[in-house]
């Protein structure tokens, strides 16, 4: 068998003494990369896992995760990461839409995933479970005896992972990710940002979110260093800028906010080592971002757009800070493997300037929703396989740059005109009062109502002063009904704001 | 006990969807499955609100909110120049 083209480093690591990943307590060499890489891939084989299978994997983010994902690609199957944090029986249903050869746990999540005995059919959807065995020279010790295994059906052939995103009605979707779709994206990525041998690469995003696609398999290509930071790091802005600067981090990429978590601080000054900065995910903020870059002038910062079906589609490099904090940050244009259009309901092509559903044509779209063909076909562009129309809506500028306009839920009606959510969030961050605001639209008793969830910069402001701020810049429909301040936005696992969150909060306002 | 330990276990006892009881100066309150992240983050909101202090990023690491003790520390090291 073709050795796998995300694995392509591995022809040469063999004795190889450059560091491949740090984690807290640890340093692998790319020679050792690749024996823990193979150890595990005969753990797994004798575990009955072949190509073609699956293999679930709930580990917290470390080296041995890192090891049992790549053992799959050197099998030939598909690894699968799923949140460790997420409830037992969030878990199980993944497990059971999943049907993996074999699911590698941790102690604790094989015991929760087991604790339902007094109800059976909880069990019996459960595929074999593995831990993993402590100290070095990652091998596995199994749980169950293999003979339990599932009907498993094959894996499309050349399936590298699958990514489960939470779907809009609640029903997780496993997006199918081949190699060919992911290598298309890690080559365009290494060369547009020249990642190499001396890069220092950050591992922010878990490894069941499709950013970390670009830390894995740009920094092992490149022969970079990935570093993978502890989760309490994570969660300390000081930590965070310790971790950075000690780790001499050249390449970071997350959704926007970590940035601004660490920049409210003022934590980005001085991290001079940082030469590519990267973000995508949801709308970075402007006024924080333009906070961010002033604070750091001397990287280069890159928005980059694309739903995980497509991984990134679009990019724009922003050559200064945004003008003002009403300025709209473009998506940009679209990557060398990607054909992007703005298209209307009936799937035709818009001219320039209005406003369509952006589409996405190219090896890098997704090879389908696990076990969901429908879904899959709906989701197409009529008699294009690799195309994938994104729900988001969006607009190509007179100068070829592509705008982003929110999503097709993100629209609504608000005093009888149509109004887009993005535009009023926008508005709302760039005054100086707030750090990040959240439009969330709610049925009231006189229509829908436009509740607004707003962190404040230091102290909150009068409702009054925010709405005649907005009434100042947009049509009088944008005009919020409400603002709730928090102290914090919710945020789903991936760090982006929990919009769920937000709405079941706006439903147990009074007086709506 | 003084003051800021105690208003930090009043505070994670009042968690409205997940209080946290049994909690002494000494609890580690980062060991996993404790305080989830946006708790954390709340907590850290809190304090700087109720005792009027901003946390420089420097000082906003674990150890320093790592129990209620810990967190008592910092925010009578951040109170004292105006004291």
């Amino acid at each position: 068998m073709a050795p796998s083209a995300l694995l392509s480093w591995m022809t040469d690591a063999a004795g190889r003494e450059d560091i491949a990943v740090r984690e807290t307590k640890r340093a692998v060499t790319y020679g050792a990369l690749r024996e823990g890489v193979l150890a595990t891939a005969a753990a797994l084989r004798a575990a009955g896992v072949n190509a073609g299978d699956r293999v679930a994997i709930a580990l917290p983010k470390s080296i041995a995760a890192l090891e049992c994902l790549l053992a799959c690609l050197v099998i030939g199957a598909a690894y699968v990461p799923l949140d460790r944090r997420a409830p037992a029986g969030y878990l199980r249903m993944l497990l059971r839409d999943l049907a993996p050869r074999l699911a590698v746990v941790t102690p604790e999540i094989a015991t929760s995933l087991k604790a339902d005995a007094a109800n059976p059919p909880a069990q019996s959807g459960l595929p074999p479970l593995a831990v993993p065995t402590q100290g070095a020279g990652a091998s596995l010790l199994l749980v169950d005896e293999p003979r339990n295994r599932l009907d498993c059906p094959e894996s499309p052939n050349d399936l590298a992972a699958i990514l489960y995103t939470s779907g809009s009605t609640g029903v997780p979707k496993g997006i199918m990710l081949s190699t060919a779709n992911i290598s298309c994206f890690t080559e365009w990525a290494g060369r547009t940002f020249a990642v190499a041998s001396s890069d220092q690469v950050s591992s922010h995003a878990p490894f069941h979110f499709d950013l970390s696609l670009f830390d894995i398999f740009c920094t092992l290509a490149a022969h970079g260093t990935l570093h993978i930071p502890d989760e309490t790091t994570l969660l300390f802005p000081g930590a965070l800028r310790n971790w950075i600067a000690d780790a001499a981090i050249t390449v970071w990429y997350s959704v926007p906010a970590a940035l601004v978590y660490l920049s409210a601080r003022q934590g980005m000054q001085g991290l001079t080592s940082l030469r590519q900065i990267l973000f995508a995910g949801e709308v970075f903020p402007v006024p924080a971002l333009r906070r961010l870059m002033t604070d750091l002038p001397g990287a280069q910062y890159v928005n980059l757009y694309g739903p995980t079906e497509t991984n990134v589609c679009t990019w724009h490099r922003l050559a200064s800070p945004p003008e003002s904090d009403l300025a709209a940050v473009p998506i940009g244009l679209q990557c060398d493997h990607y054909e992007v259009s703005i298209r209307d309901e009936t799937g035709q092509t818009l001219p320039d300037g209005e406003t369509g559903e952006i589409c996405v044509t190219g090896p890098g779209v997704m090879t389908g929703y696990w076990q969901q063909p429908a879904l899959t076909a709906s989701s197409r562009l009529p008699g294009r396989d690799a195309s994938y129309r994104t729900g988001d809506f969006g607009y190509r500028r007179d100068d070829g740059q592509l705008m982003y306009s929110g999503r097709r839920d993100q629209q609504v009606k608000s005093r009888g005109q149509r109004i887009e959510l993005v535009t009023l969030e926008n508005t709302l961050n760039a005054h100086p009062a707030v750090r990040e605001a959240v439009v969330i639209p709610a049925a009231g008793v006189g229509g829908t109502r436009l509740l607004v969830f707003a962190t404040p910069r230091e102290a909150e402001i009068d409702t009054r002063i925010l709405q005649s701020f907005v009434a100042n810049h947009l049509p009088a429909a944008y005009v919020p009904h409400r603002i709730n301040w928090l102290s914090e936005l919710p945020r789903s696992f991936n760090g982006k704001t929990d919009r769920a969150a937000l709405r079941d909060l706006a439903r147990n306002l009074p007086d709506l | 006990m003084d003051i800021v330990t105690d208003r930090v276990i009043v505070w994670l006892g009042g968690i409205a969807t997940r209080p946290i009881a049994n909690v002494t100066a000494d609890t580690d309150l980062l060991d996993a499955g404790v305080l989830d992240s946006i708790e954390i983050l709340n907590l850290i909101s809190y304090i700087e609100e109720v005792f009027n202090i901003a946390v420089p990023v420097d000082e906003f690491v674990p150890d320093n909110f790592r129990t209620p003790g810990a967190i008592a520390a910092l925010v009578g090291r951040l109170r004292e120049p105006t004291a």
